[in-house]
């Protein structure tokens, strides 16, 4: 369907079952590491999410925590108000943030530069103040408790163990299907925008279809991603569609290196992590996190990724 | 709606508005000149109102009377972070071209600022704490009445005055002095004013210095009026990012022209649809000029 030879799909199939057997064992090292895992990988999903829009199609977001608390609330709402299965809702929360994405992704087709960053923005903002202020529906500020967590069948997830595999098979799959994505002709056009639009245009090439199209992909996961946060913390408030947010998890993207997919990957974890050995100096918190992204931008630009290959290159000799 | 009401907010939304003004002035000037879009730059309105802060601390005296002194010294710190930081990258986007374009113009260079935002909001936490602050000034507690029941702080009425004088000071200083014109003709094409003897990168020291201090100035001002605190810089930024997006990216009277548009829009919008959507007009208005005007409202890129 994909171009996907059998080859392939046994060399993948290896890697996937190889990734599954290594991190199968985290949970036995305890809760608190069960759930840091657990938050990495669905950073994971919104990082690698916007890789698609950041790294192969160019186009810079600086809202995308917004399309990430989209799929959280939809999810919450249907399951706590109509008795949705949480699964489906979350489905259902995937899509209504790729149709936001779609809203956001058209007007976007004339932006360029830091004028679609700033609108981005914009929407981002306005995303919060409505789940701020419509509060008959999202009780504002003060946030939605006591959501309901998934159904896992025989599985309890309630307990961060059995939530752990059904994550990490989640986040590979979804990153799995991102990458066949970003292998496949799609990903190619997306990057063809990314280098040239102009010469993209002239071979024929669909340009807004397809910068529409990396819009909707990349915020359909991460509304599925925001789905999935919603039933395991079981909590949610506006603060996650801030603009913060959005930057923290732009500077997983981009410090762990873009157009990777698995930058994405290594900035989820290293500031996730790195963000729970700050804690106790809480003041400087900021003072280090933002130090780091002005050191890599200025002197690291292709990321941690870029950084480990250009070592391995070394290496070899 | 009471037509005293509706003066009063029209008032104020023009008061705003020349704060509006000066701080995108700054951000539409870097753009225009550097083509930096410099999300950093409350960070420098809100230094400006802690500096003041700090000086009237150290050493009495009056707010207004010291703006000038912390804006100069936010100005410094503005050519500082140039050449520090940005100089290198600069020469560096001369010759990119493509993906390499897109990531030097703007992924590199706004997560760069990005980063030194959060370098900055955390250093003022450092060193201020999170606790907002006010900055007394004898001007706060005099209040002017005007006829028809309105009164406003006299503090009030001088940060728009200063707001208003130095946009007219800048004004003038672009289209007459030779500087100035040095500033115009970096902007409209470096490499030709490079070639007529225009050492660039000295322009761009002068006009950071300038965007900054006016930041960093508009920021003292309104330091007696509100409370000033260690995020302040973001909600000004985010409304100054419109304001020039409104004007147009890198036009200077656009700009200020703009910043008294959303200033008003967010006074009317106010009253119209209760304060707590204050903010979604600013960006509504934002979104509906990139849709239908994306030059801005005056067109063109003109510096």
């Amino acid at each position: 369907m994909l171009g996907i030879t059998k080859d392939v799909a046994l060399r993948v199939a290896r890697y996937y079952a190889l990734a599954f057997i290594l991190l199968s064992p985290l949970p036995l090292a305890g809760d608190y590491i069960t759930h840091l895992a657990i938050m990495i990988m669905l950073y994971s999903i919104t990082a690698a999410s916007l890789d698609i829009l950041v790294g192969y199609t160019g186009r810079l977001s600086l809202g995308h925590a917004a399309f990430y608390a989209v799929g959280a609330y939809t999810s919450t709402l249907l399951s706590m108000n109509a008795g949705v299965n949480p699964w489906i809702g979350i489905l259902v929360g995937g899509i209504l943030a790729s149709l936001f994405g779609l809203v956001l992704g058209i007007p976007s087709l004339k932006l360029r530069g830091p004028y679609l960053a700033i609108s981005t923005l914009g929407f981002g903002v306005i995303v919060q103040l409505m789940l701020i202020n419509l509060d008959w529906l999202t009780r504002g500020p003060i946030g939605i408790p006591g959501i309901p967590p998934l159904p896992g069948g025989p599985l309890d997830l309630r307990s961060k163990s059995s939530f752990y595999y059904i994550a990490l098979l989640l986040t590979l799959v979804i990153v799995y299907a991102l990458h066949m994505i970003s292998r496949s002709r799609i990903g190619k056009i997306l990057m063809s925008i990314r280098e040239d639009e102009d010469a993209a245009l002239s071979v024929g090439v669909n340009v807004p279809l397809f910068k529409v199209l990396a819009f909707i992909i990349s915020t359909f996961f991460a509304g599925l991603a925001g789905g999935l946060y919603a039933h395991y913390i079981r909590y949610i408030s506006p603060a996650m569609s801030a603009l913060s947010e959005s930057i923290n998890i732009l500077s997983m993207t981009i410090i762990g290196g873009f157009g990777t997919l698995v930058g994405p990957l290594m900035g989820a974890a290293l500031l996730t992590i790195l963000q729970e050995i700050l804690r106790p100096y809480l003041e400087y918190r900021y003072l280090i996190y933002g130090a780091l992204i002005v050191i890599v931008m200025k002197f690291f630009p292709s990321g941690i990724y870029g950084l480990v290959q250009s070592l391995l290159r070394r290496m070899r000799g | 709606m009471q037509p005293m009401l509706f003066l009063e907010q029209t008032i104020l939304g023009l008061m705003m508005g020349g704060i509006y003004a000066s701080v995108g002035v700054g951000l539409t000037m870097i753009f225009g000149v550097m083509r930096l879009s410099n999300f950093a730059h409350g960070e420098f309105y809100m230094l400006g109102a802690f500096l003041i802060y700090t000086l009237v601390n150290a050493l009495g005296g009056d707010p207004y009377v010291l703006a000038p002194i912390s804006a100069v010294a936010v100005g410094l710190i503005g050519i500082a972070l140039n050449k520090l930081i940005f100089l290198s990258l600069y020469k560096e986007l001369r010759g990119a071209k493509g993906a390499a374009a897109f990531f030097f113009q703007d992924l590199r260079f706004i997560m760069l600022t990005i980063g030194l935002s959060i370098l900055l909001v955390d250093l003022a936490l450092v060193l201020w704490g999170p606790i907002p602050i006010s900055i007394p000034s004898v001007f706060t507690a005099h209040i002017i009445k005007l006829p028809g029941g309105l009164s406003f702080s006299l503090a009030r009425i001088i940060a728009f005055v200063v707001a208003m004088v130095s946009l007219i000071v800048l004004y003038t200083f672009l289209m007459t002095t030779k500087t100035g014109k040095a500033i115009r003709a970096t902007s409209q094409n470096p490499s030709a004013a490079a070639l007529v003897g225009i050492n660039t990168y000295k322009i761009y020291d002068i006009t950071m210095f300038i965007s900054t201090a006016l930041a960093a100035l508009a920021g003292g001002i309104l330091g007696p009026i509100y409370n000033i605190y260690p995020t302040m810089g973001l909600d000004v930024v985010a409304k100054a990012f419109v304001v020039v997006i409104t004007g147009g990216m890198g036009n200077v009277v656009g700009s200020m022209l703009a910043g008294f548009l959303i200033g008003l829009a967010e006074g009317w919008g106010g009253l119209i649809f209760g304060t707590e959507y204050r903010q979604v007009v600013a960006f509504v208005i934002m979104i509906l000029v990139l849709w239908f005007r994306p030059q801005g409202i005056l067109g063109g890129r003109k510096s």
